[in-house]
């Protein structure tokens, strides 16, 4: 007698399990939408927080990273404090000098004062945007580009000319490039000429909103020899000396203020870090989406399957009869599942691969994508697959064909 | 194989099942030889235990007790996969309902046991389309089994089961859902196939379809005696 036994492998299978899927298309679609929706939610959501990431990433880095510390008037807890804070003339530009003379290790000082809400009018009306007066220097250490300018100069700004460097939104409300540059816009009631704009890195950039101006022209109009400062921003040289230049620069500000502590020194990566933070929060939101959504893609196969499986148990009896062995049922039962599993995963990355297609600038955040997050999205859908058709699998591997075929 | 050479034999062939803690005996002990081009038909009512037979004979089902030969090989103590190879590869089943696959054409369906045994694609098309031709189905290959008349469903069966040229063809109740003329159809096909030197074995409960075999058995309660 001639051994028939054959080995099947997984082609077999794969074309029969194919064949099911296709002859009942409609209910294998409806049933790989859920995982369709997973993946790409999961992919979409991936891209937008991976993008924000890096878009943060850039941006602190834009600013000098680590080694631009911040000072800022701290806030009083208590009356106590109140008292103590009265002692001081808190944060002033005549600080920069005394601070630039004391301490080697930082070899950039950016004073920055905050203009007054309201401060900045056009034609009459008060301008929605963040006016800040400072030096030349800022550009420099806060890696500010400049995107268009007109009769813009270092000598111009230092010498306290009347002008200003607006973003793009504020652009827009004067008219657009054409109509806002070298036109002018009003600062505490006094004229000042848009001769630049920011160079924008998208939607949500903070520089469209912003105006800057010279300090020097400030302090002139408001008739301040030395004005107290919203933020002074100080560069080290050497990040390896970050550590100790943030412990000296606070000593000399508390003897500088007759040894009251009212400011705080903070470095960008608090800033990073609380982004940061928010960016992880929405990741961990977006993988509980796609989560929830894979799940209840994996309980709709197997479901299906388990039904379909029902359905169709006189024909798995009668295949089992003919001589199909029990590991090639199983086989091709679980590649339905994956089949339909992998159908839903790849129309998923389809879809959450189109938002990446968008040309930058068009969406507020920029969207990126790695080549783990298709890796993990794949697994992702192929494990639904597998985990969902591993039970009917095995169901129908242990069929009896006898009884199977009376059902 | 040799002409006259036993294909099914069994000896001493017991069944029973287990109903909670009582044995009920199906078959007792039964002898059987069916050799090589031989056409027999194993006769009996309802609950004689002859579908119990068919599945043993078919390695649907194993026996409690005694041994069963295939072409001279014991197979009642074989593994679950080895039994699913001796379906594939040497028997042909003919079941009373058809059991064609429903979404699947009569090619289709007739092609079936021949992917489960690894042949070619182009070797399966020729032997399916020779097999359709010889059954009188040759212009109804493309038409799914609900599109065709019983008869043509059961020769599709027929078709099914003879294309991987087995070394039996088991039939249950071959002509169970036919109607009269149909069924002398069938029977003059088994006839037919009979002198083309296929072995056969119908198991069925109506005389007038076992007289056509050129031996007889009668099964009741569990026993079986060969009829002269």
């Amino acid at each position: 007698m001639e051994d028939a036994r054959v080995a099947h492998g997984w082609l077999l299978p794969l074309h029969l399990a194919l064949d099911e899927v296709r002859s009942h298309a409609m209910r294998s679609t409806v049933t790989a939408a859920a995982v369709f929706m997973g993946v790409a939610t999961l992919l979409v959501l991936t891209s937008l927080s991976r993008g924000m990431q890096e878009q943060n990433q850039e941006m602190y880095l834009r600013m000098g990273g680590a080694q631009i510390l911040q000072v800022t008037a701290a806030k009083s807890l208590d009356a106590f404090q109140d008292a103590s804070f009265a002692r001081s003339r808190g944060l002033r530009l005549s600080d920069v000098d005394a601070l630039r003379d004391r301490l080697a290790a930082f070899d950039a000082w950016v004073p920055e004062i905050d203009l007054d809400r309201g401060a900045i009018t056009l034609r009459g009306k008060r301008m929605m945007a963040h006016g800040t007066a400072s030096t030349w220097e800022r550009f420099d250490v806060l890696g500010i580009e400049i995107d268009t300018a007109v009769d813009f100069s270092e000598s111009r700004w230092e010498s306290g000319e009347a002008l200003a460097v607006v973003g793009i939104n504020v652009l827009e409300r004067m008219g657009g490039r054409a109509g806002g540059l070298g036109k002018e816009i009003l600062i505490n009631g006094r004229s000042v000429r848009v001769a630049a704009v920011f160079k924008s890195s998208g939607k949500m950039d903070w520089r469209n909103r912003d105006v800057a101006i010279p300090i020097t022209w400030y302090n002139r109009i408001m008739g301040e020899s030395d004005p107290v400062l919203g933020t002074l921003r100080a560069r080290v040289a050497n990040i390896d000396e970050v550590q100790h230049a943030t412990t000296d620069l606070k000593n000399e500000l508390v003897a500088l203020h007759r040894g009251v502590a009212d400011v705080d020194v903070s470095d960008n990566s608090d800033l990073l870090e609380n982004s940061q933070k928010t960016i992880k929060t929405m990741a961990v939101l977006t993988w509980l989406i796609a989560a929830v959504s894979l799940l209840s893609g994996g309980i709709g196969i197997l479901n299906v399957q388990l039904s379909s499986l029902a359905a169709r148990i006189r024909e798995l009896g009668t295949s089992r009869a003919l001589g199909a062995p029990a590991r090639l049922v199983f086989r091709q039962v679980l590649l339905e599942s994956i089949l339909v599993a992998a159908g839903g995963g790849i129309a998923g990355t389809v879809v959450g691969l189109a938002p990446g297609m968008i040309p930058s600038g068009v969406l507020p955040w920029n969207l990126s994508l790695a080549w783990t997050d298709l890796a993990v999205a794949t697994a992702l859908a192929f494990g639904v697959g597998v985990a969902s058709g591993i039970v009917p699998a095995m169901r129908a591997k242990r069929l009896d064909p006898v009884e199977a075929m009376r059902a | 194989m040799v002409p006259g050479t036993a294909v099914l034999q069994t000896f001493g062939l017991r069944k029973s099942y287990q109903l909670g803690r009582e044995e009920v005996p199906v078959l007792h002990g039964i002898d059987f030889l069916l050799r090589r081009g031989e056409y027999g038909a194993i006769m009996g009512p309802s609950g004689s235990g002859k579908s119990t037979l068919l599945n043993i004979l078919g390695c649907l089902d194993r026996p409690t007790r005694g041994e069963y030969h295939i072409e001279g090989r014991e197979v009642s103590r074989l593994s679950e996969d080895q039994l699913a190879d001796l379906r594939s590869g040497r028997i042909g089943f003919v079941f009373q309902n058809f059991q064609l696959l429903p979404r699947l054409t009569l090619a289709e369906n007739v092609e079936l046991p021949l992917r489960y045994l690894g042949v070619p694609r182009q070797e399966r098309r020729k032997r399916v389309s020779e097999m359709l031709g010889r059954l009188g189905l040759g212009d109804r290959g493309k038409h799914l089994p609900l599109e065709v008349s019983g008869g043509q469903r059961q020769r599709a069966a027929i078709a099914r089961a003879l294309v991987k040229t087995p070394a039996i063809l088991l039939a249950d109740e071959p002509t169970g859902n036919l109607d009269s003329t149909t069924t002398a159809e069938v029977l003059d096909l088994f006839d037919q196939l009979h002198r083309e030197g296929n072995t056969i074995l119908l198991i069925t409960h109506e005389a007038e379809v076992s007289v056509r075999a050129q031996r007889r058995w009668k099964i009741l309660d569990g026993l079986m005696e060969e009829i002269a």
